[in-house]
């Protein structure tokens, strides 16, 4: 062990001023991205599974919808929705389960720190690792897929990925605090599944049971599919790669917005359910 | 001046009476250890002065004023067994919590201060009992608090790392701090506190210095503590340390 002389902690030398929230946030975002990649099976899940899935069912296929679509532009949808989706659910949903179940936010709140500073944090390092996805979805897409899109049309897309993080993070932190900690990670997979395949980020609905088809139109995730394809195809390669028929824009973001909104309450009544139960 | 107070605190769980009618204040400077069996309440008397719970009745101040809120930057806490993230590197762990007060010590010179150095880019996860303990430690310190609370600190540490724990505490309270820890180590709290208050049953049954206590090494301490928590302890010797 290394022997250290003793210092005065209030001594002026060696002290550091901090800035406001805005500070710890961003310092909460920064540490949060830096361990998210230093954890391989994160990184890998997260990040990695969507590009090498898009790599092996999406650049082989040289298919081309009825409205002139590709269906390698197709897949660069479904892959950086089911990307986006993975990560906010599994970000917030099982790592702040983890989170809770060990203590750190118990310990955190003993600390200056808000604990909401810490949730921002997953939120902006989600949104970094969002990021991550939908450049190298879009890179390996244009480069290998020989995917043209108009830099607008890149731009969009990549703007209501980025958004989908923020849509559905309320989801992920509604699975963490309404969850038991150890539940949570079985919880997110059960819910995320289901959601992927009846939202048709892997393959056409009519190609699924009915019943999924009616489902569907329940399901956030499937409303959000609608608007990110109708950035890149038009409504018939819509219809038909999706095997749903499609509703005008608005129908689509009131569903997106509105279980955002209820998943956001539910998640903030269940974390302050938790601390006034913690606090007796 | 009074740093913190307790007042007739009860603390209420169902079943389990955690307090029964507390009662301790520290004055500013102090080093004051809190001593008592499984279940006498210290873990407890921590959470209230955290602001972590609230308690069923009674009065509970900290710089005068409600736990909790703006006052957590003016204290340094290690909580009994707490949850640290696994994948945080010590460093960065050590630089979040400091970025939570309004002055902190320099990440670098905190770490040599708790004998954290060479483990400063290690994840929390490969740390050992002790370097945990001693990285709890540097949270604590970190923000150059004015009262630090300490539930069990000591608790995983080999005597070389005691030694340097206990310097640094002694070194914060020499710049004006004030030190409130729990500890089963009735040699420790005999060697290191101002002053001794024991508790059993949720309630205070000594609280004096520990050369009192032991009436001026006469009496063998250990006896001494033995003999106040049997007569007075009216709580659960067993499991959680409520």
């Amino acid at each position: 062990m290394t022997t250290t002389r003793p210092t005065k902690p209030g001594s002026a030398v060696g002290q550091v001023r901090n800035g406001g929230p805005l500070g710890l946030v961003t310092l909460s975002a920064i540490t949060e991205v830096r361990s998210k990649l230093r954890t391989p099976e994160f990184a890998i899940g997260a990040v990695a599974i969507p590009v090498l899935l898009y790599a092996m069912f999406g650049l082989p296929n040289a298919s081309v919808l009825p409205g002139g679509t590709p269906v390698t532009t197709a897949f660069v949808v479904s892959m950086m929705a089911y990307g986006v989706v993975s990560l906010a659910i599994f970000t917030f949903g099982e790592d702040v389960a983890k989170d809770r179940g060990q203590g750190w936010l118990r310990t955190l709140r003993a600390t200056p720190v808000p604990v909401w500073t810490y949730l921002a944090g997953k939120v902006a390092s989600a949104v970094v690792l969002a990021a991550l996805i939908v450049v190298a979805i879009g890179v390996l897409a244009a480069t290998a897929g020989g995917v043209r899109l108009d830099p607008s049309t890149w731009l969009a897309l990549g703007a209501l990925m980025i958004a989908g993080v923020l849509l559905f993070a309320p989801l992920g932190f509604a699975i963490a605090f309404l969850v038991r900690p150890r539940a949570a990670a079985v919880i997110a997979n059960l819910i995320f599944l289901p959601l992927a395949f009846a939202s048709g980020f892997f393959m056409p609905l009519g190609e699924l049971p009915a019943i999924l088809g009616d489902i569907a139109r329940f399901l956030p995730t499937f409303h959000y599919g609608q608007l990110a394809y109708a950035v890149v195809m038009p409504a018939e390669d819509v219809v038909y790669w999706t095997g749903a028929g499609t509703s005008p824009a608005w129908v689509h973001l009131i569903w997106v917005l509105g279980s955002a909104v209820v998943l956001g309450a539910a998640a903030l009544i269940a974390a302050r359910r938790e601390a006034v139960t913690a606090r007796g | 001046m009074t740093v913190l107070e307790l007042r007739d605190v009860r603390k209420t769980y169902p079943g389990v009476d955690a307090l029964a009618g507390l009662d301790v204040s520290v004055a500013r400077g102090e080093i004051v250890a809190l001593l008592g069996p499984n279940g006498a309440g210290k873990t407890t008397t921590f959470e209230l002065l955290l602001g972590l719970i609230r308690p069923t009745s009674g009065d509970v101040r900290v710089f005068g004023q409600e736990p909790g809120g703006r006052v957590r930057t003016r204290i340094g806490a290690m909580l009994q067994a707490a949850g640290l993230p696994d994948q945080l590197q010590v460093r960065e762990l050590v630089r979040l919590i400091g970025r939570g007060y309004p002055t902190a010590v320099r990440v670098d010179e905190v770490l040599a201060r708790t004998s954290l150095t060479k483990r400063a880019t290690r994840t929390v996860k490969s740390l050992s009992g002790g370097e945990r303990q001693r990285l709890l430690l540097a949270l604590a310190l970190v923000g150059t608090p004015e009262l630090l609370l300490l539930d069990e600190p000591t608790a995983a540490m080999d005597v070389a790392s005691r030694r340097t724990f206990w310097e640094q505490a002694r070194a914060s309270v020499a710049d004006g701090a004030t030190i409130l820890f729990a500890t089963h180590d009735l040699t420790e709290a005999a060697a290191v506190a101002d002053r001794v208050v024991v508790v059993a049953g949720g309630r205070v049954v000594a609280d004096t210095t520990p050369d009192a206590l032991t009436h001026h090494g006469d009496d063998d301490l250990e006896e001494v503590f033995l003999a106040l928590t049997n007569e007075s302890s009216t709580a659960a010797d067993e499991g959680d340390d409520r």
